[in-house]
């Protein structure tokens, strides 16, 4: 797997700069919203990685060498985990700083943003490796991106009626939060075990 | 023992069927798979690595069950060329080197360096700008570095010119010395495959219509020339194929042994006696 994760590393360094300064950019922003955005956008990495590896054809040949489907799958969510990892750990730093600096507790209410952040971005990498596998990166990326907007619109409405319905805002308790960091655990462990059947078995 | 052994190997496309293919590789050998575009060349090689599901057939590499977990060891003896490189394009020799060292067992980095200075290709230059003949030299390169048992050639001489293509055919020629190494090679130049093979299979529209020796495949069929007429008299199933037809008369393929005595047949090459099994048209 470690020679799959360099040719990506050497990918993603060259052909996909643009991307990781803008996660750079956003995760050093010190903001919430930037700092959720700059996460989900991190989880993204593997489609672009995808993409150019369909491409290249590096898919095809990828296939003809002694990779197994585990590893082969493994490199693109691992390359996910990385990815999204980095950006929390930038946006942490530099909210961090900001909170030494200005003798704030906004490191304290963020950790929290970026612990749910990351665990949105896992789910979404889970969501969405099978989906890019089974169907390839074009047909993938549109359903995915249909999901993903019916996931958060349905949301984002859930929030603006029980707001305007005055309801108590659910509130992320440490039990709720085991729970979430649990199923969203649990979601990766069967999106690898769906990736790799979908790769076994792709039709071409 | 055989390389590489296919048993009713069959695999169906809405619009294409690959059908009952048999056929098998003694190692130490080099077998020149011959079709025209379409013919099921890149089919065939795909279902033998397996990277594609089968509807049936059995297919044996270096003694192993392509569809067995040990199959990914197997891959390790195994080097691949496909029509094109297919590596990343934003990625140089020198990168390529590292991902191949982690990926193979047996790579070999001298190995590697000596290919690409004998081919002349950069080690800084990124994939993207190399012309087709460099990209394939890499390929090559690349597959011959892990001191490979087998090679799967698809078309691997497609983008080099005559002078480079002789060159690689050469060090072909030399990997097949040892006995243990054998090379499966696609190509529709069937002036390469005549010059490397021993064994010739043709596929045509699917179906393998034959794999045998190439020397036995040229003592076997010749060809004759004369008018439609003396070529009708000829005892039934003499002729095999379509004929050409020219101004100066009718040329036919046939079987040397159905000739009567006193009928020569002239030499004839592989590249005819594909085009004449491959003609549907003007039959005696």
């Amino acid at each position: 797997m470690s020679a799959l994760m360099l040719k990506d590393w050497y990918v993603i360094t060259k052909q996909m700069k643009v991307f990781l300064i803008l996660i750079l950019f956003f995760s050093l922003i010190p903001n919430v919203t930037m700092t959720v955005f700059a996460i989900l956008y991190a989880a993204m990495l593997p489609i672009s990685a995808m993409a150019y590896d369909e491409r290249s054809k590096w898919d095809t040949l990828v296939r003809m060498m002694p990779y197994s489907p585990r590893d082969v799958v493994l490199s693109k969510y691992v390359m996910g985990y990385c990815g999204v990892g980095i950006a929390a750990a930038f946006s942490a730093t530099v909210t961090a700083v900001k909170s030494i600096v200005t003798h704030s507790n906004a490191f304290e209410d963020f950790g929290i943003t970026v612990l749910a952040s990351i665990c949105m971005a896992l789910v979404l990498l889970a969501i969405q490796t099978p989906m890019l596998i089974s169907m390839g990166v074009e047909k993938g990326r549109m359903l995915f991106m249909i999901i993903f907007f019916v996931i958060f619109g349905a949301l984002g409405f859930f929030f603006y009626m029980a707001e305007k319905q005055s309801l108590a805002k659910p509130s992320l308790t440490n039990l709720v939060f085991g729970i979430i960091f649990a199923a969203t655990i649990l979601a990766n462990v069967i999106s690898i075990v769906i990736s790799i059947h979908c790769y076994q078995h792709k039709k071409d | 023992m055989d390389a590489l052994k296919l048993h009713g190997l069959t695999k169906n496309y809405a619009d294409f069927a690959l059908d009952n293919v048999s056929f098998s590789l003694p190692s130490g050998s080099i077998l020149g798979l011959i079709g025209e575009n379409g013919a099921g060349k890149s089919t065939t090689i795909r279902l033998l690595m397996n990277t594609i599901p089968r509807d049936s057939g059995e297919v044996t590499v270096l003694g192993v069950d392509n569809r067995t977990p040990q199959f990914y060891a197997v891959k390790q003896d195994i080097g691949v060329v496909m029509d094109e490189a297919n590596f990343p394009e934003v990625l140089n020799a020198r990168q390529v080197n590292q991902v191949m060292k982690r990926t193979f067992a047996h790579w070999d980095e001298a190995q590697y360096s000596t290919y690409l200075k004998k081919f002349n290709l950069p080690d800084k230059k990124q994939f993207k700008d190399f012309s087709r003949g460099m990209k394939m030299k890499l390929a090559i390169a690349v597959a011959l570095s892990h001191h490979p048992k087998l090679l799967v050639l698809d078309e691997a001489t497609g983008g080099l010119d005559p002078i480079a293509r002789d060159e690689i055919l050469d060090i072909f020629n030399d990997f097949t010395r040892s006995k243990d190494h054998s090379i499966l090679m696609s190509s529709h130049i069937v002036s390469d495959l005549e010059k490397l093979c021993d064994y010739i299979a043709f596929l045509h529209q699917g179906k393998l219509l034959f794999c045998e020796e190439k020397d036995r495949l040229l003592e076997t069929y010749g060809l004759v020339n004369g008018t439609r007429e003396e070529l009708e008299h000829l005892p039934a199933g003499a002729v095999q194929g379509g004929v050409r037809i020219s101004d100066y008369g009718v040329e036919a393929m046939v079987l040397r042994d159905r000739l009567p005595a006193g009928v020569k047949a002239e030499h004839i090459s592989i590249e005819d006696i594909i085009v004449f099994l491959g003609r549907k048209e003007h039959r005696i």
